[in-house]
This record gives C-alpha cells, sequence and structure tokens, in this order.
C-alpha cells in the first residue's frame, strides 16, 4: 500500500532549487536507502516530510494526509543533529516521548534503554555522541509510527554502537511501516536496505529494488553509487 | 498542549523556586527594617538587585521559548510534535500568561501578609481597609498590564517567526525581521494613538478604568498577532 507520495515536489531557497520537481511514492513495508552526496536534497527532503520545511510547490502526503499535525502522528524523525533538550535526563526524554506521541511504546523503549547500556539519571548533555546515538535512535524506534526518517543515524557512531542501532532499525521495520535511511554509510547499511533512491540535484537519478538493481547492473550499491555520482 | 507547558515548567523549576526564595528574602529584609525603622542596607539593595536580575532573565526566557526551537537544534523535536502551529504558539503564550498571573497574585498576596503583618506589630499604622472598587481598580490595571505584556511577547515571537518562515531564505533575514518589528511595532503605536484620540484619551494612553472598548481592542491586537504567527508556525516553517 502507499504510504508517502510526492508530486512534483519542489523546494527553492531564493535562487537556490534544493528540490527539483520530485516524483516519488513509498509504499509501506519497506527500507528505503536515500543515497546522495551533500547538497543532492537527502536532509531537505526529509525535513520536508517531517513538517519542519515547508515545499515550494507540489503536493506531498504521508499515508493520505497532507504534512501537518495529522501527519506528524505518524512520522518518527530522527534528524543528524542531537535535538534533545541539554536539561533533560534520559528518563525525562521517555516521558517525553511518553506525554507527546500516543504512538510511543514505553515498555519497548525501557527495554530499549537498558539494551542500549544508558541509565535514566545520565543527562542528555553529559552523553557521548556515541551514546546519544543510541539514546535517539531508541526513541525514535519506539514508536509505533508509519514512517520512519532517519537522517545519517550511523553518524558519528563507533562500530559497537553502529552494530546496536542496525540490529534496533531491524527489530523495528513491520510490514505496515516504511523505514527510510538518508546516508553516505553505503557499506554498512546495504545489507538491510529493500529498495535504494539516488538523489541528484534534488531529483531522483535512480531508484529500484536493490536485489534487481545489483542483479540487472552487476554492480554493489557502493559501486552504483560511483557510477551515479561520479561526476558530482 | 498542556504537555508542552508541563516540560516549559520542569525545565525551569529551579530557575522559580531562586526567584521565590530572593523575592521572600528581600521582603522579610525590607519589613524587618521598616518595623524596626531601620534604613536598608547593602543586603537589601542586593537582593532588589538579584530580584530585578531575575525578572529581566525570566522576560528574556520567556522569549527565548520560541527562539530556541526556530534557531537551535531543539526546534528539531518540538516542532515534530503532533501539534499545529497554534496549538503550539498557544502553549508557548498560555504558559506565559499563567507565569505573569502567578507572579502579580504571589506579589499581591505577600504584600498583604506583610499589611496583617504591620498592623499587628505597628497598631498605630492602621491603614484604611482596602475597597472592592480599589481592588476592581486594582485587578484592571494587572489585567491591562498582562495585555500590554503579551501583545510585547507576541510581537516579538511573530518578528522571530518571519525570520524562520517567510524571509528564512533570505540572505539578511534577520535584519528584515528586525525592521519587520519596529515597523510593526510603530504601526501598533500609531494605531493605539488613534485609538486615544478617537475615544477621548489624553497622551498617556489608557486610562485605569478601562472601557469594554478598549479591552477589545487588546484582544483584537493579541488575535492578530496570535493568528499571523500561528499560521507562520504551521504552514510556512523553514528550519
Amino acid at each position: 500500500m502507499e504510504l508517502l507520495k510526492a508530486k512534483g515536489l519542489t523546494k527553492k531557497y531564493m535562487t537556490k532549487t534544493v528540490l527539483n520537481n520530485l516524483e516519488l511514492t513509498l509504499e509501506e513495508g519497506k527500507i528505503y536507502g536515500l543515497l546522495g552526496p551533500n547538497g543532492s536534497g537527502k536532509t531537505t527532503l526529509l525535513k520536508t516530510i517531517a513538517g519542519l520545511t515547508r515545499a515550494s510547490g507540489g503536493e506531498l502526503k504521508v499515508n493520505g494526509q497532507n504534512i501537518g499535525a495529522l501527519s506528524k502522528q505518524e512520522v518518527s524523525y530522527l534528524p543528524t543533529i542531537s535535538h534533545l533538550p541539554k536539561w533533560m535526563n534520559v528518563k525525562n526524554c521517555l516521558n517525553y516521548y511518553q506525554d507527546f506521541f500516543k504512538d510511543f511504546n514505553l515498555e519497548l523503549a525501557t527495554e530499549r534503554v537498558e539494551e542500549m547500556g544508558l541509565k535514566y539519571n545520565q543527562k542528555v548533555s553529559s552523553l557521548s555522541t556515541g551514546m546519544l546515538g543510541r539514546l535517539k535512535i531508541a526513541l525514535a524506534m519506539s514508536r509505533q509510527a508509519k514512517l520512519y526518517l532517519l537522517d545519517e543515524p550511523l553518524n558519528g557512531l563507533d562500530p559497537i554502537s553502529r552494530e546496536k542501532v542496525l540490529e534496533m532499525i531491524l527489530k523495528s521495520a513491520g510490514e505496515d511501516s516504511s523505514i527510510i535511511i538518508a546516508t553516505h554509510l553505503i557499506r554498512e547499511i546495504e545489507s538491510i536496505l529493500d529498495e535504494v533512491i539516488f538523489l541528484k540535484n534534488g531529483q531522483i537519478a535512480l531508484e529500484g529494488n536493490v536485489d534487481d538493481l545489483r542483479l540487472v547492473k552487476k554492480l554493489s550499491l557502493e559501486e552504483l553509487y560511483k557510477e551515479v555520482y561520479g561526476d558530482a | 498542549m498542556l504537555n508542552l507547558i508541563k516540560y516549559e515548567w520542569l525545565r525551569r523549576w529551579k530557575f522559580f523556586l531562586a526567584g521565590i526564595i530572593a523575592f521572600l528574602a528581600a521582603n522579610v529584609d525590607i519589613i524587618s527594617r521598616l518595623v524596626k525603622q531601620e534604613n536598608p542596607t547593602a543586603l537589601t539593595a542586593v537582593l532588589c538587585g538579584i530580584l530585578f536580575a531575575l525578572g529581566m532573565a525570566l522576560v528574556f526566557d520567556q522569549i527565548g521559548r520560541i527562539y530556541r526551537p526556530l534557531f537551535t537544534d531543539e526546534g528539531f523535536l518540538e516542532l515534530t510534535l503532533p501539534l499545529n502551529g497554534y496549538q503550539y504558539l498557544g502553549a508557548k503564550t498560555l504558559a506565559v500568561a499563567i507565569e505573569f498571573g502567578a507572579v502579580a497574585l504571589f506579589v499581591v498576596l505577600v504584600a498583604y501578609l506583610d499589611l496583617v503583618y504591620i498592623n499587628w506589630v505597628l497598631p498605630d499604622w492602621q491603614l484604611a481597609p482596602i475597597t472592592w472598587a480599589e481592588v476592581l481598580d486594582f485587578l484592571q490595571a494587572i489585567g491591562l498590564t498582562l495585555g500590554v505584556y503579551l501583545i510585547f511577547i507576541l510581537m516579538i515571537y511573530l518578528s522571530l517567526t518571519l525570520a524562520k518562515s517567510l524571509f528564512a531564505s533570505l540572505k539578511h533575514g534577520k535584519l528584515i525581521t528586525f525592521v519587520a518589528f519596529l515597523l510593526v511595532f510603530k504601526a501598533l503605536d500609531y494605531f493605539i494613538d488613534c485609538w486615544n484620540i478617537v475615544r477621548g484619551y489624553g497622551n498617556f494612553g489608557l486610562s485605569l478604568t478601562i472601557a469594554a472598548q478598549d479591552w477589545f481592542l487588546i484582544a483584537v491586537v493579541i488575535g492578530i498577532l496570535f493568528a499571523g504567527t500561528g499560521y507562520l508556525l504551521d504552514r510556512k516553517i523553514n528550519l
């Protein structure tokens, strides 16, 4: 079933066009890799879906809803930056998500926080990059959302944290929800992706099923990336 | 929406506690010296200075409640909450109004207890009983101050939101926003001057006895600022 539909989606900043008449359809139950070099529009696309940036033109719907308070109930967004308030501790963060998101599973989150080796009284400001990354992913993936938007979830994480984060993403993947992962670390995520979208200059340069692309092009995703962006 | 207010206060309870302690300490110092008919000391001045600083800090903090989500990374959490722009702004504005009311109530309560205490220890200082008319005048003054303060806060919220919505992609967006703030301020000032002339008030603005039309004017200005800012937060945001 169709989960996200973008028709002629455009985002302009003065003279710069970041998303250029983008056409995109995402289906339920899949993990999508959103790939592209810096400035290709990955983060802008995720921010637009999350409702942090408004499109300059075109149409964008999540589960049939225009972007707004209702679509935000269905979308779980993990930004690349540290968005959790520094005054909070881990326990506050769990309560915050519980208070605001109806689909937040506190029990699951508590379990995951413990799995990740986090302590409840640890302040966000005192967490290392790796621990903060683990907390962010535990919170975002403990929502029973329809669509998960993960912007560079592995950035700045050590190999052990990366492994834990990937494990959690896989555990969270459901039949009626989808995950979009924007990243540069293709080799690390290649094995968990169902579909891949290559963005170039705000447009889709190539998209398709990962296995099919590998078979047809006889290339790994990383090699395919180099082929698509060779001139970038 | 109420959850947002809850977290605004959870974040600041230590700050409010510090304010209450400083206020009570200054009050005890001033009243005890008044009763003993002693001059204020350096401690009184320091306590009053702390209180003034805390008051200013609260004003800046209330401005920061929209600044932080719009201009720092915290917005990536707050602005993805399932609230529309009006609910979000409503929570922030309501928190400011409740804090204003709570501070006013606290100050009045302490002042009343001071009066009772002074009457008790200094029977010669019998004060005239407070009439209902005086209470009503006082409440009107508090209401008017709150209305004007909310207009001021909402004007700043509108300016900050403009910088992260309509002017977000402009090179000098913040500067343009500041100019927009001054223009809105000037326009509002002019509008109130005209209103004063129409209503036959003097140059000092609204009188203490406020007519229903004046309350209506305040409500309309607050409504326009609120609706404009809420709309921008809901439909035009560009983080």
